[in-house]
Parts: C-alpha cells; sequence; structure tokens
C-alpha cells in the first residue's frame, strides 16, 4: 500500500487529506509542521509527501529542502499543498525541489489524480 | 458525510485556538513585543481559517479570511509597517473574524455592516490609505487588493483532465488529421524535483495510443557520463483527437524543468521498443513495496552498456527502499489523540465508581474483623493506592489549560474599554495552568465579572490617571496558577483602589455594618461582597449587568471556592479567586449530625477540638461563641442550622471543628462524632435536582448510602441570619 | 392539554398504573426508566416535605418525591411493597414514591378524558385526565409539572 505522508499545521487539513487518502486506499502518516515532518520521516518512510507552505517552526520550503538533501528521500515525490495565489510562491517551491502542487480547497478525486501523476 | 461533519466539528474548533493565537500574537505585537516569527504566526492563523473555510465552502467567511489574510500578508512581507494604529485596527479585524467563525458555525450571519465596514478599512490599509489616518505605508506597499479567493484555483490549480480513453482509439488507418508530435527534453532540475521523464510519458499514454521516439544522441561516453545530468530527449506522436490542454497539463509540474513542443504533423507509424515497453508499463501498475524500480526501468536506454543506476539521475539518488526502511512499518508515534470527551466523563464515572466500591469493600473487611495486619486488608490497602493512582491518572487526562477562557477576555477588556472611554491593557500569565474540565466550565463568569469589575470600578479614566500622575492606559492583570492544590485567579488593576470610606457608609446605610464597627481595611474592602451591597450609583450597566458581586460570591462558593479581594488606595485592587482542581473528588471530614452523616471539605477545616463547657460562652438570646485559645470564634449548630435538631446541643458534648471560611474569618461547626477522613466522589445534586442551601453537594459512602457534603460557608452565613428570622420553618414559605 | 402528547387517537400508549392509598394513578410507561423497591433515603435540608430526600441509583443522586403529599393525600408509612417509579423528565431523573405497582394498561387517546371540575386546583394542575377501565378510575399524572418546583430555587 502507497504510504502518503502528510504535513500541515491545521488539524482540519490533516483530517481532510487522511479522510480523502483513505478512501483512496493511501496509507497516511502525519506531521504537524516541517521539524516534525522530517523526524517522522526518520522514522518511517513514505512514497510520496504532500506539505502545507505555511507553517510554524518549519516551513514548508525549508521542508522540502532539508527533504530533498537527504539521500533517502531526493527521488520522493512532494506536493505542496496550498491556497497561496502568488507564482513567486510556486516557484520558491519548486525551487526548494516541489514535484508537483496542489490547490486548496482541493476536490478528493483531484488530489488523487495529483498523486498518481507524481507517483508510481 | 458523517466523516465530513466531524471534520468540521474540528476545523470550529481549530479556529477556536487559531484565533486565540491570532489575538494572542497582535496582542503582543500591541505591546511592542512582536517579532517576524509573531507576524507570521498571527498570519498563519488567518490563513488556516480561510482554508478550512474553503474545504467547506464557507464563502462568507473565506471571503472576508481573504482580505485580512492579505493585508497579513503585507505586514509580513514589510510592505506595510505594523504601526500601533494598524495593529488596533487588526485586533479589531480578528474580533469580526471571529463573529464570522460563529456566524459560519451557527449556519448564521454574522452582522453585515460590520463586516462591510471592516472589509472596508483593511481595504483602505491594503491600499496605503487608511480611512481616517495618515498613511503609514512603505513606499512599495501599494498594493491593490487581492483578487477574491476563486482566483486562486485559476492560477495554478488544476485545469479539468481529458478522460483516460485508450479502448475506444482507433487501432486501424491512418487519421486524417494530422496527429500531436510532442518533443520532450528533461533538464537535470526535472530530476532534482523528483519528476519522471518515464511518469510523464505515461501520463501521455493515458490521453490515447502513442508512439514513443527516444534520442539518445547526447548521450556521452562512459567515462564523461555525469549521474547528475540529464542526456536523454523523447519524441512522443498522439492521435489527432488528443486535447492539446491535456498534453500541456501532463506537462503542468515540469514546466521550465524541460524543453517541450507540441505541433500537428504528419507522423511516422514507427513502432520502438520503448513504446512497447512504456504500454506495458502503464497497463501493469507496479505491485509490491518497491514501485519506484519498477517505475524507473524503461528509462534506462538499452543501447547503453552502463547499469540504469548510473544513466538516471533519479535511480542514483534512490537506495532500495524495500528493506531497511520499510522495517518500521508503523506509523510514527503522534504527538496527541483525540478522544470524545463523553469517553473521558465515562471513564471518570467508572473510576468514581471504583474508588466507592473500594472503600465499601474496605469497610465490609473491618467488620468482618479482620486485622489491618491481615493478608486481605493489607491487599486491600493497595488496591486502594492502585484505585487513587488511576483516578490521579484519569483526571489528569481531563485536566486541560485555562487558555480556551482567558483568550475570551482581550476581547472582553476591549469592549468594556471603549464603552466607557477608558484605556487598558490586559497582560495575561498562567494561560497554560491546568485544571479538571469541570471547574474549567465555571470559570468563566467569575472572571469576566472580576475583569468588568477591574475596568469599570478599578480603573480611572485617562483624564484622571494623568492627574494622578499615572499613564492614560491602565493596566489589568489575569493570572493563573495553583497554589495548595488549588487553581488560584488573580484579577490585578493598577487603578484607584477600594475607596473604603465609600465603600464602608453605604454597608452602614443599607443596615450591613453597625455605624460603630471596627473592621480591617480588608474587612472593608470585603464588604462588596455582601448580599444587598451594591454601589447603585458606581454600578454602570457594565459591570452591574444586574448581578452583584454577591452572587458572584456565592456561585464561587457553591462550587467549593473562595473569592477576596485587597486594596491599595491609589494604587490598585487584586480580585484572588481560588478554586479546587477538579469538582470529581474532594478530601472531606465524615462526621454525624443528628443521625445524620455529613461530609465537611478538609480545605475549609483548621483542627478539631473538643471543648470543655467553660470555653463556651453564650452570646445574644440564641447566640454562643466559643473560646479558642486567645479569641472568640462563633459556634454554629449544623444540626440545627440545616433543621435536622429543633435545639442546638452542647458544644462540649460533640466535636467542635473549627473552620475558615471564605472572608478569613472562622467558625466552630458543631457535630456529634468524627467517623474519619476520606476522599469521596462528589456528585451533582443538582443534576436531577437542585441546589440545596447549606450542602455543596453529596457524594456515596461506603455503605452505598448517599451522604450530603456540607457548604460551610453557607452554614455559615445561614447561622447569622437565623436572628432576623427567629422562627425559621424547616420548608421556606413559597 | 394534548399538545405535549400530540398522538393520533388510534394510536395505542402503555401506561403504568400505581396505587397511592385507596386511589389509581398512572404515568407514560416511555417516561420510566425502572421501578426499584424502597430503601431509605437521606433527608435533604431546606427541602419540602414531598421530597423524602435522596438515593444512590447506581452512582447517580436520586432525589424521592412522595408522590401522595406531592398530590396532597394522606402519606403512609413506606412497606415492604412501597416501590421507587424512575422516571426522567427532561434530562432529570426522578425517583416517585408510590405505595404500589397495579397494572400496565395499553390504551388509545380517545380513552382519556378531562379531569372535571371538581378535583382541587392543585390534584387537577398534576392530572393530564382521567381513564375508565372495567371500572377503575385511574388518573394519568402530568409528570412534567411535578417538577417545575425543582427549578424554582436554582435559578
Amino acid at each position: 500500500m502507497m504510504r502518503i505522508l502528510t504535513v500541515d499545521d491545521s488539524r482540519t487539513m490533516r483530517d481532510m487529506l487522511r479522510l480523502a487518502l483513505v478512501k483512496a486506499g493511501f496509507h497516511v502518516i502525519e506531521a504537524v509542521d516541517g521539524v516534525h515532518g522530517l523526524e517522522v520521516l526518520g522514522q518511517a518512510n513514505a512514497d510520496v509527501i504532500i506539505t502545507d507552505i505555511n507553517m510554524p517552526r518549519l516551513d514548508g520550503f525549508g521542508f522540502i529542502e532539508a527533504v530533498r538533501e537527504d539521500d533517502a528521500y531526493r527521488a520522493t515525490p512532494i506536493l505542496v499543498l496550498t491556497t497561496e495565489s502568488d507564482p513567486a510562491k510556486k516557484n520558491r517551491a519548486r525551487e526548494a525541489g516541489a514535484t508537483g502542487w496542489i490547490v486548496k480547497p482541493f476536490h478528493p478525486e483531484k488530489l488523487v489524480e495529483a498523486i498518481r501523476r507524481v507517483a508510481a | 458525510m458523517d466523516e465530513l461533519e466531524e471534520i468540521k466539528a474540528t476545523f470550529f474548533q481549530e479556529c477556536d485556538e487559531l484565533l486565540g493565537d491570532l489575538e494572542a500574537g497582535l496582542l503582543q505585537m500591541e505591546a511592542g513585543e512582536g517579532d517576524s516569527e509573531t507576524v507570521n504566526a498571527v498570519f498563519r492563523a488567518v490563513h488556516s481559517v480561510k482554508g478550512g473555510a474553503g474545504a467547506f465552502g464557507l464563502d462568507a467567511l473565506v471571503r472576508y479570511a481573504h482580505v485580512f489574510e492579505t493585508l497579513l500578508d503585507g505586514v509580513r512581507s514589510g510592505s506595510i509597517e505594523a504601526a500601533p494604529e494598524l495593529v488596533r485596527v487588526l485586533l479589531r479585524a480578528a474580533d469580526v473574524l471571529a463573529d464570522e467563525v460563529q456566524a459560519a458555525r451557527t449556519n448564521g450571519r454574522a452582522d453585515e455592516h460590520e463586516t462591510a465596514s471592516m472589509v472596508a478599512e483593511l481595504e483602505a490599509w491594503i491600499a496605503g490609505e487608511p480611512l481616517g489616518a495618515e498613511p503609514v505605508v512603505a513606499p512599495a506597499a501599494a498594493k491593490p487588493a487581492a483578487p477574491p479567493a476563486a482566483a486562486d484555483e485559476d492560477d495554478f490549480g488544476f485545469k479539468p483532465m481529458a478522460v483516460l480513453i485508450p479502448d475506444v482509439a482507433p487501432i486501424d488507418e491512418a487519421p486524417a488529421k494530422a496527429g500531436w508530435t510532442v518533443t520532450f527534453k528533461p533538464a537535470a532540475s526535472l530530476y532534482a524535483k523528483a519528476n519522471e521523464a518515464g511518469r510523464l510519458l505515461r501520463e501521455l499514454g493515458r490521453l490515447g495510443p502513442v508512439e514513443v521516439e527516444l534520442d539518445d544522441a547526447d548521450l556521452p561516453p562512459l567515462d564523461a557520463l555525469k549521474p547528475e545530468e540529464a542526456y536523454l530527449s523523447w519524441t512522443v506522436r498522439l492521435e489527432p483527437e488528443v486535447d492539446e490542454q491535456a498534453i500541456r497539463d501532463a506537462f503542468e509540474f515540469v514546466d521550465g524543468d524541460c524543453e517541450l513542443t507540441i505541433s500537428r504533423e504528419d507522423g511516422a507509424n514507427e513502432e520502438t521498443d520503448l513504446a512497447a515497453l512504456l504500454a506495458s508499463l502503464s497497463a501493469a501498475p507496479a505491485p509490491g513495496p518497491a514501485p519506484l524500480e519498477v517505475e524507473i526501468a524503461p528509462l534506462a536506454p538499452a543501447p547503453v552498456a552502463v547499469a540504469p543506476v548510473e544513466s538516471a539521475p533519479i535511480r542514483a539518488a534512490a537506495p532500495a527502499p524495500a528493506a531497511g526502511r520499510a522495517a518500521v512499518d508503523h506509523a510514527p508515534p503522534q504527538a496527541t489523540i483525540r478522544v470524545d470527551p463523553e469517553r473521558i466523563d465515562r471513564l471518570i464515572d467508572l473510576v468514581g465508581e471504583l474508588v466507592i466500591n473500594q472503600a465499601m469493600l474496605a469497610q465490609r473487611v473491618v467488620q468482618h474483623g479482620f486485622a489491618p495486619s491481615s493478608d486481605i486488608a493489607m491487599g486491600l490497602d493497595e488496591l486502594e493506592q492502585l484505585t487513587r493512582g488511576i483516578q490521579d491518572s484519569v483526571m489528569a487526562i481531563r485536566a486541560q489549560p485555562v487558555k480556551s477562557v482567558f483568550q475570551r477576555m482581550p476581547r472582553l477588556a476591549r469592549e468594556v474599554a471603549s464603552q466607557i472611554g477608558k484605556q487598558v491593557r490586559l497582560v495575561m500569565e498562567g494561560e497554560g495552568t491546568e485544571v479538571d474540565k469541570t471547574v474549567i466550565e465555571r470559570l468563566s463568569d467569575p472572571i469576566t465579572h472580576m475583569l468588568r469589575n477591574a475596568i469599570d470600578h478599578g480603573l480611572e479614566t485617562p483624564s484622571e490617571r494623568i492627574a494622578a500622575g499615572k499613564p492614560p492606559e491602565g493596566v489589568v492583570r489575569l493570572a493563573a496558577l495553583h497554589r495548595g492544590g488549588r487553581i488560584v485567579i488573580e484579577v490585578e488593576d493598577d487603578g484607584r483602589g477600594i475607596n473604603r470610606q465609600r465603600v464602608r457608609q453605604i454597608a452602614i446605610d443599607k443596615g450591613l455594618l453597625a455605624a460603630d464597627a471596627t473592621l480591617t481595611d480588608e474587612e472593608v474592602d470585603n464588604l462588596i461582597f455582601l448580599p444587598g451591597f451594591s454601589t447603585a450609583n458606581a454600578v454602570s450597566d457594565i459591570s452591574g449587568r444586574g448581578v452583584g458581586m454577591d452572587v458572584v460570591r456565592r456561585s464561587v462558593q457553591a462550587l467549593g471556592g473562595r473569592i477576596s479581594i485587597s486594596s491599595r488606595p491609589g494604587e490598585g485592587s487584586t480580585f484572588t479567586l481560588s478554586l479546587p482542581l477538579t469538582l470529581a473528588v474532594l478530601d472531606g471530614m465524615v462526621v454525624d449530625v443528628a443521625g445524620h452523616t455529613l461530609v465537611v471539605p478538609l480545605t475549609s477545616i483548621i483542627e478539631s477540638l473538643r471543648p470543655k463547657p467553660e470555653d463556651v460562652r453564650p452570646l445574644g438570646p440564641t447566640g454562643a461563641v466559643l473560646a479558642v485559645r486567645d479569641s472568640y470564634v462563633p459556634l454554629v449548630d449544623v444540626g440545627s442550622v440545616l433543621g435536622f435538631r429543633k435545639s442546638s446541643v452542647a458544644p462540649s458534648e460533640g466535636v467542635v471543628l473549627l473552620v475558615e471560611h471564605e472572608d478569613g474569618g472562622r467558625a466552630a461547626l458543631v457535630a456529634d462524632v468524627i467517623q474519619g477522613q476520606r476522599q469521596v466522589v462528589i456528585k451533582s445534586l443538582e443534576a436531577n435536582y437542585r441546589q440545596v442551601e447549606g450542602i455543596a453537594a453529596a457524594t456515596i459512602l461506603g455503605d452505598g448510602r448517599v451522604a450530603l457534603i456540607l457548604d460551610v460557608d453557607a452554614v455559615v452565613a445561614m447561622r447569622r441570619r437565623e436572628p432576623r428570622a427567629p422562627e425559621p420553618t424547616l420548608h421556606a414559605a413559597e | 392539554m394534548n399538545e405535549t402528547h400530540a398522538q393520533s387517537t388510534s394510536e395505542r400508549r402503555e401506561l403504568i398504573a400505581f396505587c397511592i392509598g385507596e386511589q389509581e394513578y398512572c404515568v407514560d410507561i416511555m417516561a420510566v426508566r425502572e421501578i426499584r423497591g424502597w430503601s431509605p433515603a437521606t433527608p435533604l435540608p431546606q427541602t419540602p416535605d414531598y421530597m423524602r430526600g435522596v438515593i444512590n441509583l447506581r452512582g447517580a443522586v436520586l432525589p424521592i418525591m412522595d408522590l401522595a403529599a406531592r398530590l396532597g393525600l394522606p402519606t403512609s408509612e413506606t412497606t415492604v411493597r412501597s416501590v421507587i417509579i424512575v422516571i426522567k423528565v427532561d434530562e432529570r431523573m426522578v425517583g416517585l414514591l408510590v405505595d404500589a405497582v397495579s397494572d400496565i394498561l395499553s390504551i388509545t387517546e380517545d380513552l382519556i378524558q378531562a379531569t372535571p371540575d371538581v378535583a382541587c386546583d392543585r390534584v387537577r394542575s398534576f392530572i393530564r385526565g382521567l381513564i375508565t377501565m372495567e371500572g377503575r378510575m385511574i388518573s394519568e399524572i402530568a409528570i412534567e409539572r411535578l417538577l417545575p418546583e425543582l427549578e424554582a430555587l436554582a435559578a
């Protein structure tokens, strides 16, 4: 079963993601911010990572950069989840190493579709 | 849709927290203590509210939050300066956001006028022209109000995807219309973002039959091959029916990371090995724990005699994921779990039953004559300790920080202050202090009252303050702390202090105090809690609300709490409220009074005495006092006050509990026999009946019978009243 | 009169009938949580005389109302036949002390007659209506009216 790590400081958003992903047959693990996300990745592997941008402690950009520096996760697809409409933000996420993005609010089908596009 | 409703409930819970964070952050900024992380946190709070609201289609909330967020984004990026007047606007904007959240929660509507005028104000700041204020905007700031939230999707959201219809595609003849030719050359940066050429080709494969041609002309000799570089490019031919946008969408994520051309032209029908490979690949999704390996395989260019690992940079970066990490196959420990509060309440009830049962068992063991050193008695002792341990742990689960109550107070303070033209800064401390849920729910009213009182009565007007040599802005401190197994709430103002002369005069005028009474300063201060004491000409509709401090004190006492005030003329006053940490259990002294078993809360007992007849002195027609060392303490015969017996017994025939009541005074409660000390589980009388004067609550003793828990302060107060109503009947006339 | 029990006349209801002295009363079975034997109650101070006190009902504190006293009838000593009918009204539970349970009735709403004027106001105010059955007259208690008194001092 494909394992997906969701990183978001909003419990609501984590719950929404979990609901959609579990229904689509994924296994979901969660983290509440970038620092926690790295901790979780240290303990369990993820096939795809979905991360928010605005988070305390370590934001999405920093998190993505840190993940890409880890040899184990250089090839792991990372989707950025954001409401940001600022293209500069999208580019920053890409520069950090994001594979793709999902716009909030998302439809469950589109979320799953995006995962399919970047993952095996 | 139950799950969605549940998440929605979570969202509103989270909103409460976010609104609290938002306000706390803004207050920090107002106090000049905010740094960039504070501004970020403030932004995030509004951003998260908006994000969640969008997920549930709460459009009004999204629209308002969007404007608010846009302004905060300007502050965050430094294009708008966080001047004090802006922070004050943001605080009010936060209040409106709270109203909008509340409206969304109740499916109601917020005050449209208020929202609209707040939006106008926020937009004016965004535009760099704050309403009714000098622009305080950095040059680069003049940023137009962002378009409504819907624009978000357009910018880089998903477009509708073409439907995958491989079976329908024509099998044979050459297309009448020219097909699509897509040439695609990934840059190294594409791989660095974990995108893969293979997956992009697969996406195209979903659009219909494809022919794929690999161009490895750029592939250098083996010794010149750099693992991080990208050398390969592909040409893909698609059916003419395929939508161009669908093709572009397939490359959406890699825009800028590859060279891409999409054109219509005649294609040669050459089969390539790769196309076949690809077809088989997209037909059979990779199973098993290591999908990456299967997926990447087609990337290995066949003619090159190097292991695929070296040729595709991705491959080099990805170690076999299966063995090492797969061992940790469980989700990581999560910081918190969420539990339906009813389940915890049920658990606490059950543990309460366990405590009672354990006590019943212990009592029977004693009745059956087992020695305390017997195995069974010792086993029971251990059981008791375990039971206590379980009880403490379970209670700790339900403990909550007082933050949830505190976070409503800044808004209250702002509103009260602006209503009466005072300036106040609320400082809060100890918001993380934890108490049982049963107490949290009861803290709000008294704190609200004390705070209103502090601002309304305690603080002076700005002009009075300036005249007194104080800054025009008053400071009210709201603090929570643990002390002596209780939670203490302090509300301290730096206002004028209590006008003792006047309080004393009012008490005398209302017949609450003898004109010649000598009272300490503290006793005078606490006169404001007397029933019937209402500083009528000073009570405005702010602190008044038709409720005097006596009512606040009564409700606090009903919870086993105390409230008092101390004052320093010209410097301010401090309200101190203390409550037990839980309303679920209580340590009590079990006594017999006129054949009834009563529990007296241990916290109010100073000591128990066996008075000698000569220590008891009559005072007045029915009263009596007890000489305790150097002072006289009023005697209270609990049995007659509660109507359990007609006439008082001689205190020397029973025992006396010396108790301290809320205003620091002492009284001597007369009982017949002390049975012992015990922790009891508090059971509400109000759940099924109502409050009974003189009784705080009930409990269930070891024999399974209900015993009443004495409300010490009330009983003392009832004794005081007695002389005024000489023949109190057992049940007050209706 | 029946606005709280808007039932069609053909719909059957079950009632539990019980004795207070020589008289028979009943309550809707839907309100009854359980029926238990009498056990001594802990008296509450400062309460009306029809409140017998409180008992332990599996960990909850249950107030016991002497229904005879509440209706203004002569009260009798509790006996082994005395029972407590535990009813739930709104969110509150209260035990009604009665002499004995006599019957379970199944009736339709049209069997209920209005209370005649002869009864005193106090009794009338607690009676929803009268049921005549096999020569017996059974009064249905309007349980929700027994309790508003509970709110009086709490407010």
